[in-house]
């Protein structure tokens, strides 16, 4: 892996318009390292997230990746969204999907033996190699976000980019969830995006909290009041400008 | 004399002539039909080929009022298919602007342009022609020209099969794997346009978006994978021409309404058929 650390942020602010969603973020992510990003919504985790990928750019400071400008070095971050969008009547397999994190080495856009082979290991590695012939949509929503993520594996990357990947699990599967990504972890950065603070301190080694602001804790700190911090402040904030029912409602 | 008979009759070379251009451009409908229905750009094909009446309009004009006798109303419908595509693809990447107000704004002008430039050619032109599509005015150097465009088509699809699948299912994951979508996905818009010129000449501009969209989406009932909906959605392409050239024919009515009919009933038939399979599974 390389020797940069993987993402380094420096004084970043962004604004949507005049909103401030993020202030001043001062941020290194070490090569190598699982961290989990969490915070209320609307505190700006996906707009971090589209920072790291160079989908916007920051208003002031400067974000680097592996010490370059993410846009140049975006292929080496597999990425996992949270809402992928597409037809939901697409007719496509599940390896045709995960294939299409190999997209890319040919102007013409064949894949090769070997992109199908590292496809299909990405599959085995989520635990969806049976269903690797079937069709994409008859999925359940778990199932897809596993075929989501093997697709971010399949591009090889140097950091794992997953926005929400708890979101559809069910608490069965949680542990098996849970050793797959520490398996990952040891090849790869690992950067999980999930409001799921209980399952994602089972695996992380620090957390990244934001909400316009970033503070970063190792996990044996999150205590009950920092929750409270991190949840409630953001609670505040929309009542600021929003309506009595949702004060009424979080003063219940 | 029976439809069969009728195309063997050398007397009746308009007929031939009408048959094989529809066996050869529903090739094209399928496969791009397919890329339309997926990619959910309907209205985008509609714009782009109530657009196709511009280009005619003005090559109609030129050809008369300049002498120009090699321009083909055709060649005019090429360019103004490729020129609209264009025109939205660039705007609704670049501009910022809501789509379907640019996908409006072109459809009703493209129409207005071709409409101003008939009403000025000399002599006597129908839009009608165009507007409803005659299959059976097609000549044999119209078979020629649809013949070439279909090539095109269909080499374009198939070497890009796989980018203009990951282009149309999730655009995003692709342009982050350092793709350039747009170049892509302007692409598929010029092969739409292409394919609409086809469309216009086979059922008239304003019913190309029934052929374009209804077979793939029979298809779209049947398969699992992108390019058995192409396969499928030709095939039923075919079908729905030849059927409803036989049946204007024999029935002495307009073939392209026909044509139309048969591939909203096939449709209408699928949809009803699926549904009542599944109410069916679904009950004890």
């Amino acid at each position: 892996m390389p020797e940069a650390p993987a993402i380094r942020t420096e004084n970043v602010s962004f604004a949507y318009n005049s909103v401030r969603v993020l202030e001043d973020v001062t941020l290194t992510i070490p090569s190598g390292a699982l961290m989990s990003i969490v915070g209320p919504n609307g505190g700006g985790k996906t707009t971090l997230i589209k920072l790291f990928l160079g989908l916007i750019s920051p208003d002031r400071g400067s974000v680097t990746v592996f010490g370059c400008k993410p846009a140049r070095v975006r292929e080496q971050i597999g990425y996992m969204p949270q809402h992928p969008r597409f037809d939901p009547k697409f007719p496509i397999t599940v390896e045709e999907v995960v294939v299409m994190g190999r997209v890319g080495g040919h102007f013409l856009g064949r894949y090769s033996r070997e992109d199908r082979q590292v496809a299909h290991h990405a599959l085995t590695e989520v635990d969806m190699g049976q269903l690797a012939r079937h069709q994409f949509s008859e999925l359940s929503g778990g199932q897809r976000q596993r075929v989501m993520m093997a697709r971010a594996l399949a591009c090889e990357p140097d950091i794992l980019l997953l926005d929400e990947p708890t979101a559809n699990i069910d608490p069965s599967s949680e542990k098996r969830f849970c050793d797959i990504i520490r398996g990952l972890s040891e090849r790869m950065t690992v950067l999980i995006a999930s409001h799921d603070l209980g399952l994602v301190s089972e695996v992380v080694s620090s957390v990244i909290c934001v909400n316009r602001q970033v503070v970063v804790h190792p996990t044996h700190e999150i205590t009950g009041e920092l929750i409270q911090d991190i949840y409630g402040e953001g609670l505040r904030a929309v009542c600021h400008t929003h309506t009595h029912a949702q004060q009424e409602e979080s003063g219940r | 004399m029976t439809f069969l008979e009728a195309l063997s009759n050398p007397d009746l070379s308009f007929l031939r002539y009408a048959f094989i251009a529809g066996m050869l451009a529903s090739i094209s409908f399928g496969i791009v039909g397919t890329y339309v229905v997926v990619r959910r750009i309907t209205y985008l094909a509609g714009a782009i080929s109530h657009c196709v009446l511009g280009g005619i309009g003005v090559a109609l004009y030129c050809r008369h009022q300049f002498g120009l006798d090699w321009l083909h109303p055709l060649m005019g419908a090429v360019f103004a298919a490729l020129a609209a595509a264009l025109i939205i693809g660039l705007i609704s990447q670049y501009a910022h602007q809501r789509e379907d107000t640019v996908i409006g704004a072109l459809w009703a002008t493209g129409m207005a342009i071709g409409l101003l430039f008939i009403s000025q050619t000399p002599g006597y032109v129908k839009p009608m022609t165009y507007l409803f599509g005659n299959i059976l005015m097609l000549s044999k150097s119209d078979v020629w020209l649809i013949g070439s465009l279909d090539a095109v088509i269909v080499i374009a699809g198939a070497l890009f099969y796989h980018k203009f699948l990951a282009v149309c299912f999730d655009e995003q994951f692709v342009y982050l794997r350092g793709i350039r979508v747009r170049v892509y996905y302007l692409l598929l818009l010029c092969l739409t346009a292409l394919t609409i010129v086809l469309l216009v000449t086979i059922v008239g501009i304003i019913m190309v978006v029934a052929l374009l969209t209804l077979p793939a989406a029979i298809a779209g009932h049947f398969c699992r994978k992108l390019w058995q909906m192409m396969l499928l959605a030709s095939l039923f392409c075919l079908l729905f021409v030849g059927a409803g050239l036989a049946t204007s024919y024999t029935a002495d009515l307009p073939s392209s309404p026909v044509i139309i009919l048969f591939a909203s009933g096939g449709y209408m038939l699928t949809v009803s058929a699926n549904s009542l399979i599944r109410r069916y599974l679904r009950s004890p």
